[in-house]
């Protein structure tokens, strides 16, 4: 039985950073130096550069996928498995999938590949990254939709960082090379404004640090983080920190609901889907999720932390507008008054910070 | 963007100067890499091939000793004024350059040292003679050869260069570029990240720049700020042992501040200085804030500061008083809008004993008194409770029993605030005897 592939990401910050490119110098090196190595899927934007640099790399062949008819073009997975390479390279790791097709990520076909033990170079930008995603939201104004759970970064054997100065990429637009004009203007405007490229290029430098850091240490560490999970909409944001606290603390990661019933199915439909949704994605991030049930929420909160040897509790601000009528009877009080023995993180939306200002 | 800039003329005069500096200034470029054979030369040349097509005047002022078959070949595509060789060391011909006067000198190599009676003793002093010559320079060095890293580098290492640069010549730069690659062992992984982190910091030196001149007011929170607020009687040592451990992981700042109370008794002080003396010990900067509302001046001074965590202790109060107010620590969370608030126990070990009763406390090695804090965040907010401790603290060892009424009403404090760094221990605050307050 073969080994499980080596996966090597080249991250970045911005589209025409150069990660394919680099991806692609490797990938003749290797050639040249025998190994069998081919191209599973490449994105070329129609940069000239770029693509010359894939000549005389062997492709294989993309599935074509029929779609609300309109043809889409996929990576072939099962054709690479079949032709099964030493070494496959594959463009744009955080790519949904078409409907239809038979994985709905392009990371979950690359984790077939390298379970056929196949290596696979890929590259990724920065803003893809699941615990980053309201922080690039504050720094572009963008939500990015297309996201990888941190967990999966973390199993890559490599991680590198390809740089590039805002002011190079800002030129690269504006000289047509790495979008068409009309969205070249309009990624002027929002995600290459200067400073926040400055932004995601220092938060890029920050995560690579970070992902070589986890790699060259052993964990040591004894910290249990719990999250509180409620059907407020900004629970999601609450996950990503806890989650990505949890990752720089190497500590492990718990989420709870509290139900008054212990029963789902007889709340109102908008909350337990909002529940569901919440613990789903705290699943979907590799956060072990627990539901009790009890009347006093805090009580229960805290007793499982105290049982669970929990070091810190992640909870929610309270909005405005519940502390200057009721102070004392939120949650987050009731939490401060019954749990003094315990480290309470109160996350705020950061997103507020500005505002604040 | 464009409603945060604020049409403030100084700050338009200011950006204009240096924008006309800018223009009479070579611009200096810097590739910056972990080990020797991470690609730096060859991304250098490639850079001038690149702009050499565009029509740019390039020469190469220096190259590396060791050099490979692909070096060679970018090379030649370049006109080279070689590096003179004097009391055996590879000097550049800093007159030969200024004579010819290119746009670009590539020098392969910024950590370089004269030999004595040389005019520039650094390398990066001719670079920087270059520059004002409006003469633009690219130019590489590796982590180690950071004056400001040689700590880390030494202990990664075991090994000290002689030949340095300091850190704030790669801040200047107008651009810093990272050259990365998988390292093979630990030691060099451990450079690798370390060159990841000093270019990140470099970027964000330069985004604050761009955002100041601009007169943009954004605060992204990409570096954690932690700041950890202590007051005299505060269980200080778990706060600032795990802001160090958090900032530390998150490769962030630590920031402590102690909200000055007037009038501290002797005791009080002294457990103060421990704990700004334990701060200082863990790397913090440490901050004396000035203000009657404590509450109010740590969240403005958070704000200033551009923190994204504050670390404070439990607060033990309540009642009636504070169900109707809400207690300090509430205020503070109410707040802290966008800012993360950390609340730490103040008992140590596990079990927080009642309020309004007499509890004996040891505290452990350090001769803080530890274990509660009576007076978090007094000041404006604090409610009156009668409560008496017997204490042991750790050093001396001798048990001080005594029995103290805290309460404070809208008491007066210095108002109008100012901001103190505080440098050595001789800045501590004064004021060395505690007065009681009745409330009102």
């Amino acid at each position: 039985m073969s080994t499980r592939g080596r996966l090597k990401v080249f991250l970045s910050y911005a589209a025409g950073a150069g990660k394919t490119y680099r991806m692609l110098e490797e990938a003749q090196e290797l050639k040249a130096k025998g190994v069998d190595v081919v191209v599973g899927y490449f994105e070329p934007h129609a940069r000239k550069e770029t693509i010359a640099k894939t000549e005389g790399l062997e492709f294989v062949s993309r599935k074509q996928m029929e779609y609300r008819g309109t043809t889409f073009e996929e990576m072939d997975t099962d054709a690479i498995l079949k032709r099964a390479p030493a070494v496959c390279l594959v463009d744009e790791f955080a790519h949904t999938n078409v409907p239809g097709s038979e994985r709905g990520k392009r990371w979950e076909d690359v984790m077939v590949l390298l379970d056929a033990g196949i290596d696979v170079p890929t590259t990724m930008n920065l803003q893809h990254l699941e615990s980053l995603n309201d922080q690039i939201l504050q720094i572009t104004g963008i939500r990015v939709r297309e996201t990888v759970p941190d967990w999966v970064i973390k199993q890559a054997d490599e991680v590198v960082m390809v740089d590039v100065t805002p002011e190079a990429l800002i030129n690269r637009l504006k000289r047509g090379v790495v979008y068409a004009p009309e969205k070249a203007a309009q990624a002027l405007e929002n995600f290459f404004r200067e400073q926040s490229l400055a932004g995601l290029r220092e938060l890029a430098l920050r995560q690579a640090a970070h992902e070589v850091e986890i790699r060259h240490e052993p964990p040591r560490s004894t910290d249990r983080l719990l999250i509180h999970i409620t059907d407020v909409p900004t629970t999601a944001m609450l996950i990503r920190r806890g989650r990505r606290v949890a990752d720089y603390l190497r500590a492990e990661c718990f989420a709870l609901y509290v139900s008054e019933t212990g029963d789902l199915s007889s709340m109102p439909a908008a909350e337990r889907e909002a529940i569901e949704q919440h613990l789903n994605f705290a699943r979907h991030l590799h956060i072990e999720t627990r539901i009790l049930q009890g009347h006093d929420v805090a009580s229960v909160l805290v007793d499982f932390a105290r049982r669970e040897r929990i070091t810190q509790m992640f909870v929610m601000r309270p909005r405005k507008r519940h502390w200057s009528l009721l102070p004392g009877a939120s949650l987050v009080s009731e939490i401060l008054r019954i749990a003094q023995d315990m480290q309470i993180t109160v996350v705020a939306d950061r997103r507020a910070m500005a505002e604040g200002n | 963007m464009d409603n945060d800039y604020r049409r403030d003329p100084e700050r338009l005069l200011a950006e204009i100067q240096r924008e006309e500096r800018r223009l009479k200034r070579g611009r200096l470029k810097i590739f910056l890499g972990y080990a020797s054979g991470v690609g730096k030369s060859a991304k250098m040349l490639d850079e001038a091939r690149r702009r050499r097509q565009r029509g740019e005047d390039i020469v190469i002022g220096a190259i590396q000793p060791k050099s490979t078959p692909e070096i060679d070949r970018l090379l030649k595509a370049h006109e080279i004024i070689p590096t003179l060789k004097v009391s055996g060391r590879e000097v550049i011909d800093i007159d030969q350059i200024l004579r010819r006067r290119p746009q670009l000198v590539i020098i392969d190599g910024l950590a370089y040292d004269n030999p004595p009676g040389s005019r520039h003793a650094h390398r990066w002093q001719e670079i920087d003679e270059l520059l004002l010559n409006n003469i633009s320079v690219i130019t590489s060095i590796n982590l180690q050869y950071i004056e400001e890293m040689q700590e880390d580098v030494a202990r990664i290492t075991g090994k000290r260069p002689k030949e340095t640069v300091p850190l704030a010549f790669l801040k200047h730069a107008d651009d810093i570029e990272i050259i990365d690659a998988p390292a093979h062992e630990q030691r060099s992984s451990q450079l690798r990240e370390l060159a990841l982190l000093v270019a990140a910091e470099v970027v964000e030196a330069e985004l604050r720049t761009y955002l100041e001149s601009h007169g943009l007011v954004e605060n992204w929170g990409i570096q954690e700020r932690i700041l950890v607020g202590i007051t005299p009687r505060s269980d200080a040592r778990p706060l600032l042992e795990s802001g160090r451990r958090n900032a530390d992981r998150f490769h962030g700042d630590l920031l402590v501040a102690y909200v000055r109370q007037p009038d501290l008794a002797p005791n009080d002080q002294a457990a103060l200085d421990k704990n700004l003396g334990l701060a200082r010990e863990l790397g913090a900067s440490i901050h004396v804030l000035d203000g009657s509302d404590p509450v109010r001046s740590l969240i403005d001074f958070a704000r200033q500061e551009g923190i994204t965590q504050i670390f404070i202790g439990h607060s033990q109060r309540r009642g009636w008083w504070h169900r109707l107010r809400g207690n300090p620590v509430e205020r503070l969370i109410a707040l802290a809008e966008g800012i993360d608030v950390r609340v730490f126990p103040q008992m140590s070990g596990a079990n927080a004993s009642p309020i309004g009763r007499s509890h004996q406390e040891m505290s452990g090695a350090n001769a803080s008194p530890t274990g509660r804090s009576h007076q978090e965040m007094s000041g404006a907010n604090a409610s009156p409770t009668g409560r008496s401790h017997q204490e042991m603290s750790g050093a001396n060892a001798s048990p001080t029993g005594r029995s103290r009424q805290e309460m404070s009403g809208a008491n007066a404090s210095p108002t109008g605030r100012s901001r103190q760094e505080m440098s050595g221990a001789n800045a501590s605050p004064t004021g060395r005897s505690r007065q009681e307050r009745a409330a009102t």
